[in-house]
């Protein structure tokens, strides 16, 4: 399995991290403020649907509401392929810190 | 802008939207909303817009990036596919690619043809405003002269603001030019006034245009009669011989193009004609010379007509035949007869041929698509169960065709190509693709457009009609009741474009059997006089005396049967008859009259049906006698000719004999003809010979023939012409229509055949299983041949009897410009029927027999 690219790995972590709430504006809000990063709604759902294809996020219906102008939400939610995932990257990520800490931080 | 002031902006939404199509767009659309929303509270609905619109507007290029290289992609598999199925289905390919490409480049070669003959004359800078003075009779209208009197050219220069310059031009042929050993006899050349290059293009590259033609000594030559005499010396200054005449050469000429019917060997000024010196005081008299008129720019003829049309009645004011002048425009000269008609309803029905033999290349292609469908339908439901959406498969179709479309074109120009030549001999003049002519490309791609379109719009719309599910169940191929395609609709749709083309085909058959048969009454046909074997020999006007000893020696050849000498043909003159008025009766240019001897009736073989032949038996013959034509004397309703007091021209006598008309080919009307044998007018004299071969003897006669004239004229080179062959040549556009009309019938018949072959092979396709059942059952071989050749034979005499009555009036309208026409036969309708029977038939049965030979097992065993 292929590893996920910096990009993704926000997404899953927005997604987790909003638990029930996870659609579209808060995705973007959330990666936004925590991960500073401005993605555009283009590349956000991009992304979200190529995480669908690879079966690493679930896809529900929601309601509308008066605000969206009358349409439903779209709901993502990790599936256990997408918590595997998130998990390996982040022990990847954790390996190059500390290495990266060492050789950057430890000389001085 | 809004229905609801705290939404987003329409425009902007229905655009994201618009770039969005997958379905779940609602999704983005709802987000934007809500920050949009959420926007308006924190920043106020100004901020909120200008936000929305940044986020439509940036994605707009890459939605188009994205669109181009997913079409790109798809073009590309279209591509493959495309080209797999030429692969795969070569023998059906080539057929289509064939028939396209054949009909295209016939299109192409009669529309470059119409496009030439278009142009004859246009070339001058000045055409536009050039017109021939012509004369019109007034009494009896639409009878044109397009010569008129040299002294017309004063008052036209000098009377009228409107015209700028007038040119005239008399021409002369079978010129003698000699330089030094060189002699030719058969220059072509032209008096002109000096201001011929100011008003006229040519390509004059030594010499100036103001001046090269003022001196009378002058003369002026193309570069090919140059090079031919001069060959290697620089001609300009040298002194040459032209008719007898010593002059300088004081200019030179580039050729004069191809499309011009001013086609000469040099030019000499006007004034150096020595008939002008000679007889300057009959000159409105004689309608000699052409006269070129160049209005001033712009200005509209029309309005110059009314001014100008007494000019010639005033001055010949004797005259019992009054004439109005009007000017006829330079670039109709080539195509329109000056009374109307003319060479360019030719010009109109070959457009039209090559319109219809394109259509018959395209309904072919259409045909052959859509028969060959059934191949392609497990592709087009596989698309559409893919995803693909209808017109997405209409798209690729129409590509599909273009590509077709494109490599026809490609074929047809390289046919083109290696046709030229022989082309260039069909229609007698050379004619070439100029790649750099921008109409000629525009014009290649205009048509591979129209052709994809038409050809393709068809096919695209059946084969992208086919529903998955019929596909895969096989049920295609049977009748469901639907619209298009496979349906019976859709078949009668196929077979009337069949139809439509074997109805083409015959029409061209049917007419070109006509042409034919015309040509060949026309030239063969009863003449009044016997033209095998006679040959018409020119005496010079330098030794005309010469012209009785020249007609005894060849009489005396034991290989001629008989000689005899005549004058060339006048035209007009004045008669009188009764003498009682002593009025002089003005016969109309349309009379001829002759000097011919006693001989002349006996070696043509004409035949008296009145009165009798001159005679020497009567010697007052030689001073008094006339010969009438049956014509003149119908025309001038002489009851009782023989005998009848008649004069010519003041020269009192009667008449003797009548006889048949002779006529030289049967294009024109035949004229009222005079002959006598004594000199009727100042330049009378013998000017031909013309001997009767024994049939057996002919090159024997033809040697003693040029022994004879050797022996008594020594400085000129002998010319003779055939007469029979001189008669063909005047049937040059008709025999290139002939030509050309028989090439594009062969073709038509041959793209139709195609186009059948394919329709047939569809059918036995379509009913392999129909004929394993009924061979089964039982049928014969013979049985299931003839089941699948009835439909063909039904459809051939379907068109059959609507091609009847188009070509029976198309054929009859054409007719009718000839005097003298053949009947309408009923057996060329027949003959061409039956023809085309024969072909369809052979061009079907390969497919029926085979068919009809298939082992019903095979057929059989997918059920």
């Amino acid at each position: 399995m292929k590893d996920l690219t910096s990009n993704e790995t926000a997404i899953l972590v927005a997604i987790l991290s909003l638990e029930k709430e996870a659609y579209g504006v808060a995705i973007k809000d959330y990666i936004a403020k925590f991960i500073h990063k401005k993605m555009s709604y283009g590349t956000l759902y991009s992304y979200l649907d190529q995480l669908f294809r690879k079966g690493l996020v679930f896809k529900a219906l929601g309601d509308p509401t008066p605000e969206r102008g009358g349409r439903g939400k779209i709901y993502y939610r990790l599936t256990r392929e997408g918590m595997a995932a998130l998990k390996s990257a982040y022990a990847h990520q954790r390996l190059i810190s500390e290495r990266l800490s060492e050789l950057l931080f430890d000389k001085a | 802008m809004n229905r609801n002031s705290s939404a987003p902006p329409d425009l902007a939404e229905k655009i994201l939207h618009g770039m969005n199509n997958h379905g779940e767009e609602f999704a983005v659309l709802g987000d934007m909303n809500e920050e949009y929303l959420s926007l308006c509270k924190k920043k106020g609905k100004r901020r909120a817009r200008i936000w929305y619109w940044k986020q439509v507007l940036v994605h707009v290029p890459v939605f188009i990036k994205d669109s181009v290289c997913w079409s790109c992609q798809m073009f590309k598999n279209y591509l493959v596919v495309t080209w797999r199925n030429v692969k795969r289905h070569k023998g059906f390919s080539f057929i289509n690619i064939a028939g396209l490409a054949v009909g295209m480049a016939a299109c192409l070669l009669i529309l470059l043809w119409v496009q030439d003959e278009l142009s004859f004359n246009g070339f001058h800078e000045n055409a536009d405003d050039i017109y021939l003075a012509v004369g019109e009779r007034v009494d009896h209208r639409g009878e044109f002269s397009d010569e008129t009197p040299v002294p017309l050219a004063e008052p036209l220069r000098r009377d009228y603001p409107e015209i700028a310059k007038v040119v005239r031009f008399q021409f002369r042929e079978a010129v003698i030019a000699r330089f030094g050993e060189k002699a030719f006899t058969d220059w072509k050349g032209a008096y002109v006034d000096p201001e011929v290059f100011e008003v006229f293009t040519f390509p004059l590259y030594k010499g100036e245009k103001e001046s090269v033609l003022k001196d009378l000594n002058g003369i002026v030559l193309t570069e090919t009669a140059a090079q031919k005499l001069f060959a290697g010396v620089e001609p300009v200054g040298q002194m040459m011989e032209i008719e007898g005449d010593l002059v300088q050469v004081t200019g030179i000429l580039r050729d004069i193009p191809k499309n011009s019917d001013i086609q000469v060997d040099y030019f000499r000024p006007f004034l150096s004609m020595k008939e002008i010196v000679k007889f300057r005081s009959f000159i409105w008299n004689w309608f000699s010379c052409k006269t070129f008129v160049a209005l001033k720019k712009g200005v509209d003829p029309a309005l110059v007509h009314p001014k100008i049309s007494g000019l010639l009645n005033t001055n010949r004011p004797w005259s019992k035949n009054p004439l109005d002048v009007s000017l006829f425009p330079l670039k109709n000269l080539h195509l329109h007869a000056l009374g109307g008609g003319g060479p360019i309803k030719y010009i109109y029905v070959f457009t039209l041929v090559a319109v219809m033999i394109l259509l018959i290349a395209c309904i072919n292609f259409m045909n052959l698509s859509t028969a060959g469908s059934a191949k392609r339908a497990k592709e087009v439901g596989l698309r559409k169960v893919v995803g693909s959406k209808r017109l997405q498969l209409v798209k690729q179709f129409f590509m599909e065709s273009m590509f077709f479309a494109l490599l026809s074109a490609v074929f047809a120009v390289v046919l083109i190509l290696l046709c030229t030549p022989l082309f260039s001999q069909l229609a007698r003049r050379p004619l070439k693709l100029d790649p750099s002519d921008a109409g000629l490309i525009i014009g290649i791609i205009g048509m591979v457009i129209i052709s994809g379109i038409v050809a393709g719009a068809y096919p695209a719309l059946v084969l992208s009609s086919f529903r998955p599910v019929d596909v895969m169940k096989g049920n295609l191929l049977l009748n469901k009741g639907r619209k298009r395609g496979m349906s019976a609709t859709g078949a009668r749709f196929r077979q009337g474009l069949v139809i439509t083309q074997f109805v083409l085909s015959i029409g061209l058959i049917i007419c070109a059997l006509f042409v034919y048969k015309q040509l060949d009454y026309m030239r063969n046909g009863d003449m009044g006089f016997d033209k095998d074997n006679l040959v018409r020999i020119s005496i010079p006007e330098k030794h005309k005396a010469k012209a009785e000893i020249l007609k005894t020696a060849l009489a005396q050849s034991s290989n001629i049967a008989g000689v005899t000498a005549y004058s060339s043909m006048n035209n007009g003159g004045a008669i009188d008859w009764d003498n009682a008025s002593g009025d002089m009766q003005y016969l109309g240019t349309n009379t001829h009259y002759q000097m011919v001897d006693f001989d002349y009736i006996e070696t043509h073989k004409m035949e008296i049906v009145a009165g009798r032949d001159f005679s020497r038996e009567f010697p007052s013959d030689v001073k008094s006698a006339y010969l009438l034509n049956e014509e003149a004397v119908k025309r001038w309703d002489f009851k009782d000719p023989v005998e009848r007091r008649f004069a010519l021209n003041k020269a009192a006598g009667s008449v003797v004999g009548v006889y048949k008309n002779q006529h030289f080919g049967l294009k024109d009307d035949i004229a009222p003809c005079v002959l006598y044998l004594s000199p009727n007018t100042d330049w009378d004299r013998f000017k031909y010979l013309t001997a009767r071969l024994k049939a057996e003897h002919i090159p024997e006669a033809l040697e003693d023939i040029k022994r004879i004239w050797k022996a008594h004229i020594a400085d000129i080179p002998l010319e003779y012409h055939f007469v029979d062959e001189m008669i063909d040549a005047l049937y040059q556009s008709e025999e290139r229509m002939s030509g050309l009309i028989n090439a594009f019938t062969v073709l038509a018949v041959a793209i139709s055949c195609l186009g059948l072959f394919g329709m047939a092979s569809f059918m036995a396709q379509q009913k392999t299983k129909e004929i394993g059942v009924r061979k089964v059952l039982g049928a014969s071989v013979s049985r299931v041949v003839f089941l699948m050749t009835k439909e063909t034979v039904r459809w051939v005499l379907f068109a059959n009897i609507i091609a009847w009555p188009v070509a029976f009036f198309a054929v009859r309208s054409w007719l009718n410009d000839y005097p003298y026409r053949i009947k309408i036969g009923f057996e060329i309708f027949i003959i061409s029927g039956l023809a085309t029977l024969a072909i369809a038939l052979m061009t079907v049965i390969y497919q029926a027999v085979k068919a009809a030979l298939a082992n019903p097992i095979d057929s059989l065993r997918y059920e």
